[in-house]
């Protein structure tokens, strides 16, 4: 056993325990608290990971998304006084355009921050402008996700200003590995959530996991989160900005996948209000929009699939 | 006595070997990727000529032990060369599909079979096919009869065998044949020469149009006691063992031909609309993933672990890549594809048609989500 999977395992144990509490919500001064700017230094990809899963498994909220992207690039922002806005359903953009309104959600206790960040881009040039918080409309959103304390803010442009974003693109594709592992953790409660129930629940005198097409379904989610987890550590690898789109691509459609045929299998049961299984839909639908990979595979596919570029994932 | 050089790392051996094509791409012209010919018999030629050259110069010799003239150093290696091949324009030889599902089993349970003849087979002096599938034994493959009795000197072996790729070009079978009782215990896999008395070997042409497989029938052929592959009634354990190189290896092999799949065929279009982009890049992502999963099943393999029911997910990623590469291709090209009258679109035709048939061969994938879904998740069982 290596020292890094003894770290994960002791890691994964605290990430419960804290997920678990009452509210789920993981201020922020308790994971620097928690020691993560030596966790992050250490590996970055076991403490983005287990925290990321954990958080998504156990329904947590917290700003892990950014304290990942600042471990990436330390320049961006300071989490501590400054939270990052969003962009949501943009077009597939993760930043605004310099000339547009700007429509997107703070994160958890993010909303507590005294300025916010707001990433525009004019042409390929990201910048991020800062605003005080209380100068913008920002207000609690219940949305699709009543658990996952979202904050919506809106704004008149607020054009370009300041130098531009030194790493933002790293910065991004690490964050997406971060809602790429935590859409695997809801994906995984989901199955867990699925599996059990279709062991359980008889019909016709057998249990109605035994059926193919029950089976077949949640073989495929499996399958699906198998594929997300494989490229997620193929981008960890290397961390080039289209593999880790990629792994938050594949960890987007095994969320959907597990979306449709956990419910199905869960019938009725499944369909109510009462039942676990719609706040996880909830959380991935939400988790789903942010830091949207499409631009960045459009991009890869006049660059990196042309020049067949690889990460060698034979040597590792 | 050989002096062989320390392994080189799969790095190191991808630079040699790039180097090496760079130098005799010409000689090698007819083996490029865009070079195919539609019929398969034809396009084997120069495929088996690279692959002589490759052993002779030594790239494919690593990851295989000196009992059969290989290098030694971990299969890992092979998945290096394989890979780098198509990144340099070339096709990785057809036979080299089937060496990569029968060979790491002839090594793993036949020293005398992996000394006697599996040089040749890896030099592409001779091609060898596996005979599994029978007319009434597909998916459940344990219920196969082709049966084997034992003579003075041997095995004889009467019955059918169906659907073995290569079968046309193939010197050799590795099948599995019923030694003993009905069911997995009573099976045991032979190597069978093709030209021996009582086989015949008929050609069955594919959807594709090409002459993908084979069936072979056996009446009295004789097989020497020393071609048996594994403990006799053992072959069950062999050809599960096999099947996870298949899974892995083979998996890892087509990556390679889609992602280089894909790369064309952005060259050849051109710009996209939206949709369209974001199908490509869905199908990359699915290929990706096939290559992530599948590198991981090689090395797994390489240092000797068993894998188990788990590698049925490269199964049905493999499938599920296939088909999405190929339709995006066929959607992005419709014309070429519809009315196209070069040999290149009737190659294009020909591997989309084949591609449909990634989630039937070598298990079709509605068994591999009954594993999956039983041995992985842990449900039920469900009624067979």
């Amino acid at each position: 056993v290596s020292d890094s999977s003894f770290v994960a395992d002791a890691l994964r144990a605290t990430a419960v325990e804290l997920f678990t509490r009452n509210d789920r919500l993981v201020r922020l001064e308790t994971l620097i608290d928690l020691g993560w700017a030596e966790l992050a230094r250490d590996d970055l990809r076991v403490a983005v990971s287990v925290l990321a899963e954990e958080q998504g498994r156990q329904l947590g909220v917290s700003r892990l998304v950014e304290l990942a992207m600042c471990a990436a690039a330390p320049s961006l922002f300071d989490p501590a006084a400054e939270a990052l806005v969003f962009s949501i359903g943009s077009g597939g953009l993760v930043t605004f355009p310099n000339n547009a309104s700007i429509d997107g959600v703070v994160l958890a206790d993010g909303s507590e921050a005294a300025r916010f960040v707001i990433p525009t881009s004019a042409g390929a040039t990201v910048r991020l402008p800062r605003r005080a918080a209380s100068d913008l409309d920002a207000a609690p959103v219940t949305g699709i996700d009543p658990e996952a304390r979202i904050t919506r803010v809106r704004a008149a442009a607020v054009g370009g200003g300041g130098a531009p974003a030194e790493g933002w693109d790293h910065a991004v594709a690490i964050g997406s590995l971060a809602i790429a592992h935590e859409l695997l953790g809801v994906v995984d409660a989901m199955l867990e959530l699925a599996i059990g129930h279709v062991r359980e629940r008889h019909q016709f005198g057998v249990p109605i996991g035994s059926f193919q097409a029950v089976q077949h379904r949640l073989a495929d989610v499996r399958v699906d989160a198998s594929a997300a987890h494989a490229v997620c550590t193929t981008a960890w690898i290397e961390r080039d900005r289209y593999i880790c789109a990629a792994a938050r691509s594949a960890a987007g459609r095994a969320f959907e996948t597990a979306t449709r045929h956990c419910q199905q299998v869960l019938g009725a049961m499944g369909s109510t209000w009462e039942h676990r299984l719609h706040r996880y839909q909830r959380r991935g639908i939400l988790l789903n929009l942010l830091l949207d990979p499409a631009l960045t595979l459009r991009e890869a596919l006049s660059t990196v699939v042309i020049d067949q570029r690889r990460v060698e994932v034979l040597e590792t | 006595v050989t002096t062989v050089a320390p392994a080189p790392s799969p790095g190191e051996l991808r630079v040699q070997l790039h180097e090496w094509l760079a130098a005799h791409r010409e000689k090698f012209a007819d083996a490029g990727r865009h070079a195919e010919s539609p019929s398969l018999e034809e396009a084997i030629v120069p495929e088996l000529a690279l692959q002589r050259a490759l052993w002779d110069e030594g790239f494919t010799r690593w990851g295989w032990p000196a009992e059969c003239g290989g290098n030694g150093g971990s299969a890992v290696l092979r998945a290096a060369v394989y890979e780098q091949l198509v990144l340099d324009g070339f096709r990785i030889p057809h036979p080299m599909l089937t060496i990569e599902t029968l060979g790491p089993a002839v090594v793993a349970f036949s020293p005398e079979v992996t000394a006697s003849h599996l040089g040749p087979c890896l030099r592409g002096d001779e091609v060898w096919c596996q005979g599994f599938s029978e007319p009434e034994a597909g998916s459940d493959l344990a219920s196969l009869r082709c049966r084997a009795t034992a003579t003075d000197n041997g095995w004889a072996v009467s019955g059918q065998k169906l659907w073995s790729s290569l079968g046309t070009v193939s010197a050799r079978t590795a099948m599995l044949v019923r030694t003993g009782d009905a069911g997995h215990r009573g099976i045991t896999m032979l190597l069978v020469d093709l030209d021996a008395p009582g086989c015949e070997v008929r050609p069955i042409r594919a959807s594709s149009g090409r002459t993908e497989f084979a069936e072979l029938f056996f009446d009295d052929t004789p097989v020497a006691a020393d071609r048996v592959i594994g403990p006799v009634h053992g072959g069950w354990g062999v050809a599960m063992y096999l099947l996870q190189w298949e899974r892995g290896m083979f998996g890892w092999l087509r990556q390679a031909a889609l992602h280089a799949r894909l790369a064309d065929l952005l060259a050849a279009v051109g710009p996209l609309a939206d949709d369209d982009a974001d199908r490509v890049a869905e199908a990359w992502v699915r290929v990706s993933a096939l290559r992530a999963s599948t590198a991981r099943t090689v090395q797994r393999l390489a240092v000797g672990e068993n894998l188990g029911p788990e590698v049925s997910v490269d199964k049905v990623l493999l499938a599920t890549a296939e088909h999405e590469v190929h339709d995006c291709e066929r959607r992005l090209r419709p014309v070429d594809f519809a009315l196209g009258g070069s040999d290149a679109d009737e190659v294009f035709r020909a591997d989309w048609f084949y591609a449909r048939m990634a989630s039937i061969y070598g298990g079709a994938i509605e068994i591999q989500r009954t594993l999956i879904a039983e041995r992985v998740l842990g449900l039920p069982r469900s009624p067979r």
